[in-house]
């Protein structure tokens, strides 16, 4: 068994133990000299200070010096490194909730249930929540470490990449809330027919193991719809891109706004009145031209779509482990036995004030005289 | 046994002072007084009766036993002829309690200063009503004023009391039996004292009373020595003898206090037991109302 201190600077406290001592040693008893008219009504009685000062009075200067050990002791906060609270240490859990959205507030209560310590996030990255994460989990007292991912868990929500953020020894667990949705994704697609702009419906069936996509009806939509203006050296390069992302089809929402790309140096005679501008770098290089407008003109489309496949249990069990060993740089906030001896030194300074009580009973202090002591007339 | 000197500032100061608190108290007691507090025993002869077993056999007339063989004994008419002394223990127990006060003329609240202050005010009241006093004070030595009436005595009885200062330790036995002889005829002898004394002059005094004299004690005491209320724990020095003796005055005072009131009490039985009147004063307190409640409840003012 080791002995850990908390706060080993207060062991300079020990130093104090020489007061008592020092006290015993030093002081002398200065009895003032009194001049009394009759001693004979008088007994000799010693103080109770000569008892207090006597170095014979060993059984009081150690109860002293032992009250004094034991309050600077108690400050230094020991703490016995005893088999059972090591095992403590590995039986309790300090647990990080990150909640992806949606996770309705009864389902996050039995997750952080029987936890030691337990804290939740949720931000807009799950990077940036795992991150916040693991720095709260190393600041908790010594435990077990980990992390429980919890809400819908739809694929793309989450990767391998944002689970590196959190290292091997704190564990990892998900919670999985919701289920596969499967549907008919209905998309309206921006693209180009024989050289004009059309508008195609497009439906998606999407199921776990596959994808299948139909075509629908076809619709013209004006022609201007979408522009773009770079300087002259990029025209050409900018409407071989622009004709390019439109071969691929944009999925696109509203038909009634005009968009314009404007690449940098492009000048703004191209834009009407109630365009809506979009400018954007002068891609490069320039075979990546077509990539970067359909990225741009995708970013302007905004479809809305919510995935309906989860990501999948052999995965989440792939992903899934149990917490290490307790981290050794972890802190220790606890009270130690500091209680323990501060409850000693209480009892010490009980048996002290019973130690150095007065010799004989006590009189009534500040007495009147006994009655007929008084001015007497015959 | 008098003596004369040349009267230094300190004394002069002292008088002053004595004769101011004496007047004020005289002035206050008279009121309150509405005849002579004090009779005395003149020599005039009055009558003979038969002898009793007790009678003082200094007033058997041993002529008329020559004569007729019956023994009388000689009385005697009361007057207000009144020839006081007045025995003050001066000795080094009386300077107490020490502190702030008057130098060596002893503590301002001290007993020395209360007692000189009750033999001034009853000297001057014996000499007010023309009648004669004196003082007999025992402290290193004995200092005698003997016993005369008039106003310029009483400045000399005045004098004598400012320049009294507390020291030694002589019993008051001796002074006395000295007074004893001194007294030519029965008179009133006031004694005021603490009393620490041995039983022989307890003894002596009331022999005095057994030897007809009008006796009072007057018994000072310092409120301390009631209580024994003198702080913490110290090294206790006997004023007249020097012992020593360290004392926890919270751990002595109960059995101090049982002792000290036991002894009181049979002081004062002893006395009263030859019909001497008995006064306990407190250093310190108003005097004027004990003295007045005493004198007036005293035998013959009713």
């Amino acid at each position: 068994m080791s002995v850990f201190w908390i706060t080993p600077l207060a062991l300079i406290g020990l130093a104090l133990v020489a007061l008592p001592i020092a006290v015993h040693l030093l002081a002398r008893e200065h009895l003032r000299s009194l001049s009394y008219p009759s001693l004979r009504f008088l007994r000799q009685t010693q103080p109770a200070s000569f008892r207090r000062r006597t170095i014979e009075d060993a059984v009081l200067l150690a109860c002293r010096v032992a009250i004094v050990a034991a309050a600077a002791t108690a400050l230094a906060g020991p703490m016995a490194q005893t088999a059972a609270r090591t095992a403590s240490y590995v039986n309790r859990t300090s647990r990080a909730l990150v909640i992806i959205a949606p996770l309705a507030a009864e389902a996050i209560a039995p997750i952080e249930e029987g936890a030691f310590k337990s804290a939740r996030w949720q931000r807009a990255r799950i990077a940036d929540s795992l991150t916040d994460a693991v720095r709260w989990l190393d600041a908790q007292p010594r435990s077990a470490r980990e992390v429980v991912i919890a809400g819908a868990l739809r694929r793309g929500s989450i990767t391998a990449a944002d689970l590196a953020i959190v290292p091997p020894g704190i564990g990892l667990r998900f919670e999985q809330t919701a289920t596969n949705i499967s549907a008919d994704l209905s998309l309206s697609i921006l693209t180009r027919r024989n050289g004009k702009l059309t508008r195609v419906e497009r439906t998606a069936r999407l199921t776990p193991e596959a994808t299948r996509v139909t075509e629908g009806t076809r619709s013209p939509v004006a022609t201007n719809l979408v522009s773009i203006a770079a300087r002259p050296a990029d025209a050409a390069l900018a409407d071989a891109a622009l004709r390019t992302a439109l071969d691929a089809g944009v999925p696109w929402r509203d038909f009634d706004r005009r968009i314009v790309l404007v690449w940098s140096g492009g000048g703004d005679s191209a834009i009407g009145a109630g365009s809506e501008v979009v400018r954007m770098p002068v891609p490069a290089p320039p075979s990546s031209a077509a990539d970067a407008v359909l990225a741009a003109l995708t970013k302007v489309g905004r479809p809305e779509w919510v995935e309906p496949l989860t990501i999948e249990k052999p995965q989440l069990d792939a992903w899934t482990r149990r917490p290490g060993p307790p981290s050794g740089d972890a802190p220790i906030a606890d009270e130690g036995d500091r209680r323990w001896l501060w409850a000693f030194a209480l009892l010490l300074l009980g048996i002290e004030w019973w130690l150095r009580r007065p010799p004989s009973r006590l009189t009534r202090f500040g007495g009147q005289p006994s009655p007929g002591l008084e001015a007497r007339v015959a | 046994m008098s003596r004369s000197h040349v009267v230094s500032s300190s004394e002069l100061q002292s008088l002053r002072d004595l004769e101011l608190a004496t007047k004020q108290t005289v002035e206050g007691l008279r009121q309150g007084l509405h005849r002579s507090p004090f009779h005395g025993y003149s020599a005039e002869f009055s009558q003979y009766r038969h002898y009793r077993p007790g009678d003082d056999l200094k007033y058997v007339d041993w002529k008329a036993f020559a004569r007729t063989g019956r023994v009388y004994t000689r009385q005697f008419r009361e007057t207000t002829n009144v020839s006081a002394l007045l025995v003050l223990d001066v000795s080094k127990s009386m300077d107490f309690p020490q502190g702030s006060g008057t130098g060596d003329r002893g503590s301002g609240s001290s007993k020395f200063v209360l007692a000189r202050t009750v033999a001034a005010v009853l000297g001057t009241l014996v000499l007010d009503q023309g009648d004669a006093a004196g003082v007999l004070a025992v402290g290193e030595r004995a200092h005698l004023v003997p016993a005369r009436s008039g106003h310029h005595h009483l400045r000399v009885l005045l004098s004598e009391l400012a320049s009294l200062s507390p020291g030694g330790a002589a019993p008051i036995a001796e002074a006395l039996r000295r007074a004893a002889t001194i007294l030519k005829r029965r008179g009133l002898v006031i004694v005021i004292s603490d009393l620490y004394e041995d039983a022989e002059s307890i003894g002596q005094i009331r022999q005095l009373a057994r030897m007809g004299h009008d006796v009072i004690v007057i018994h000072t005491l310092a409120r301390e020595e009631l209580t024994l209320e003198v702080g913490g724990a110290a090294e206790f020095v006997d004023l007249e003898n020097g012992g020593r003796m360290t004392v926890q005055p919270a751990a002595a005072r109960e059995a101090y206090v049982a002792a000290f009131t036991q002894w009181l009490v049979q002081v004062e039985q002893q006395l009263r037991r030859d019909g001497i009147d008995y006064l306990r004063l407190i250093a310190g307190e108003p005097l004027e109302p004990a003295l007045r409640r005493f004198l007036v409840a005293r035998p013959g003012l009713a």
